[in-house]
């Protein structure tokens, strides 16, 4: 589905030569995504439709800054990811400090009961990896949900690639133990197969 | 969940792996079980949360400035951004011509329409336009960091004054800058350290040292900026002064009500919000009115005091002294009669004490509506100063948006045209 948002974009650029039009669809498709990092940082429904309103302002804003289309997703996630560390230094906040709780899914649109087994069986992991500490939470989003490359998570949190390897490792480790904890891992499996 | 992992997996599942090593990989989780469940266990998991977070989606909908849309909006709010310049402008120059004072007043530096009125300029080109937003938007954004960095907004208005009139030296600007890039640079460096290891982290401790120094260090510059342009004088002078910059705001902001309340009804929350803002400016200046009434001709504290007071201050308090001495001097010709422990003489003991702590009682509660005074003094100069920044502030992001607007007209038309 990712790539399926890149590929026909580039080509309406091609084909109607209008940039700030496709621009403006690339924005609209990237909508979910950015706000689904952007709960995955504040843990906030709330907050994150706010953050996810005021980064593509901005990237809107800076369109003309964007040099290469091919790494836009890179580049809006990484204004969103700034946009969080703002809000941050601003408020003062430390990541992390909340604790754990449903209330992270609150403004969720779709209730639980409509939600179909992989589903209900992915809000487990959504919620157990609210357990896990802020960075590697980050890496393992970017990598399982979005699909991101370890060089683009890299650009995207301003840290090495070797470190995004190794929060990988380190996240994947620790949420097999938390899932390990609340439902059989082999159900997960069980269910997908 | 298996214990062993071999060497490739974790390469395998953050896909750094090229092609042939891939391939290669697949083949030998064919033959090893562990490896297998490994890949089979995080691919469900992978899958399985892609599924979830597919129901995620913001509980409204984000509003982008698409172009379609804006195009209507906009030729509005020019219209809006005009008129609100030029009736600022108007009033600007009515107060300034009223006063008649050589004051450097912060209303001329709000009045003042920065950017040039746009009927008269039409056909400016792109270049000249996103030179000057570039600039309005560096300037809004000092001004902001100034408002944040400064301890009072005293301080900072001076300051803002310099930047908003054009009239702070290239080199305090280049200095001022640089230090903001390296304050801004050290206090993301900290903010990250903070999140990964938390405020005992030994170099975040000595960052924390390092950004509270720079920004000392800054509100020093820019208090010799606003010193340097000021000549040293506090920016609100005398009650006059605060009285005419007070109505200026006014004026200003009533005029600003009702085109707001023109173009988009009584009950937008932006015309809520200057509503707000015009009474509580109002309030202030009825409190500072009825406070003109009060003292003497020179509106010195001290003689305000005593007025409330009731009596004139040095003679009551050389009535309290006399009566004090007059005790003295009786208890003296009882105590060299008797002795110290002499009934009398401990009656005179008491009334002296009762008198002592009766006056100290009075002149603390003086001291106390002194204070008071003084602070409500410097509360209003405090209000008056955070008013004028917001409107200097507010004219900036007016202007920044008309800005992008035309620009965005402009690249528009550059489209269309060829």
């Amino acid at each position: 589905m990712l790539n399926a948002i890149y590929l026909p974009v580039g080509t309406h650029i091609i084909t109607y030569k209008s940039r700030q039009i496709s621009l403006d669809e690339l924005f609209a498709a990237n909508e979910a995504p950015v706000y689904r990092f952007l709960l995955r940082l504040c843990s906030d429904p709330d907050l994150a439709g706010d953050l996810t309103q005021e980064a593509l302002t901005v990237g809107w804003q800076r369109r003309d800054q964007l040099r290469n289309t091919a790494a836009f997703r890179t580049w809006l996630f990484r204004i969103a990811h700034n946009t969080f560390l703002e809000h941050l230094r601003s408020h003062r906040k430390r990541l992390g400090t909340e604790p754990l709780s449903e209330s992270c899914l609150s403004g969720h649109t779709v209730s639980p009961e409509q939600l179909t087994s992989s589903q209900e069986m992915g809000r487990t992991v959504w919620l157990a990896m609210e357990r896990l500490p802020p960075r590697r939470k980050q890496v393992l989003h970017l990598r399982v949900v979005e699909q991101l490359s370890t060089t683009e998570i890299g650009e995207i949190l301003g840290i090495s690639t070797q470190t995004v390897r190794s929060n990988l490792a380190a996240a994947r480790k620790q949420l097999c133990q938390l899932l390990g904890d609340t439902v059989p891992v082999d159900s997960i499996t069980a269910i997908k197969r | 969940m298996t214990e062993t992992r071999c060497d490739k997996i974790d390469a395998f599942l953050d896909g750094d792996l090229d092609d042939v090593e891939r391939e290669t990989f697949k083949v030998h989780l064919d033959v090893c079980s562990e490896c297998s469940a490994i890949v089979t266990h995080e691919s469900a998991i992978g899958e399985a949360l892609q599924d979830f977070a597919e129901t995620l989606q913001p509980a409204r909908r984000i509003q982008l400035a698409a172009p379609a849309s804006v195009a209507t909006r906009h030729r509005r709010n020019v219209w809006l951004t005009v008129l609100e310049l030029s009736a600022v402008l108007l009033i600007g120059v009515g107060i300034w011509q009223a006063m008649g004072t050589s004051v450097p007043e912060p209303t001329d530096v709000v009045s003042k329409p920065i950017v040039a009125a746009q009927e008269d300029a039409p056909e400016r080109d792109k270049a000249t336009v996103e030179e000057e937003l570039k600039q309005k938007e560096s300037e809004l954004a000092l001004l902001r960091s100034i408002v944040g960095a400064a301890d009072s907004p005293e301080n900072s208005l001076a300051a803002i004054e310099c930047v908003a009139q054009g009239k702070l030296t290239k080199e305090q600007r280049k200095e001022i800058e640089d230090l903001q890039n390296q304050l801004f640079a050290i206090s993301a460096k900290r903010s990250e350290l903070l999140h990964q290891f938390g405020p005992q982290h030994p170099t975040a401790k000595q960052l924390g040292a390092q950004v509270s120094q720079l920004q000392k260090h800054l509100i020093k510059l820019l208090r010799q900026a606003g010193a340097t342009e000021q000549g040293n004088k506090p920016v609100v002078k005398t009650l006059d002064e605060t009285l005419a910059l007070e109505a200026a705001q006014e004026s200003m902001l009533l005029e600003l009500q009702r085109l707001k309340v023109e173009q988009l009804g009584e009950d937008h929350p932006q015309v809520k919000a200057v509503n707000d803002q015009l009474e509580k400016l109002q309030r202030m200046m009825r409190e500072r009115k009825s406070q003109e009434l009060k003292p003497g001709p020179d509106g010195d504290l001290e003689a305000r005091n005593s007025n409330l007071e009731g009596a004139s201050l040095p003679a009551s308090r050389a009535a309290e002294f006399k009566q004090a001495l007059s005790l003295i001097l009786q208890r003296d010709k009882y105590v060299k009669e008797f002795s110290e422990n002499h009934p009398v003489v401990k009656a005179f003991d008491a009334e002296i004490e009762e008198l002592h702590k009766e006056s100290q009682r009075r002149w603390q509660k003086r001291r106390e509506r002194m204070r008071q005074l003084e602070q409500e003094n410097r509360d209003a100069d405090a209000e008056s100063a955070t008013n004028t920044i917001n409107l200097i502030l507010r004219r900036y992001e007016t202007d920044i948006e008309a800005l992008q607007k035309e620009l965005s007209e402009l690249v528009e038309a550059d489209q269309v045209g060829p």
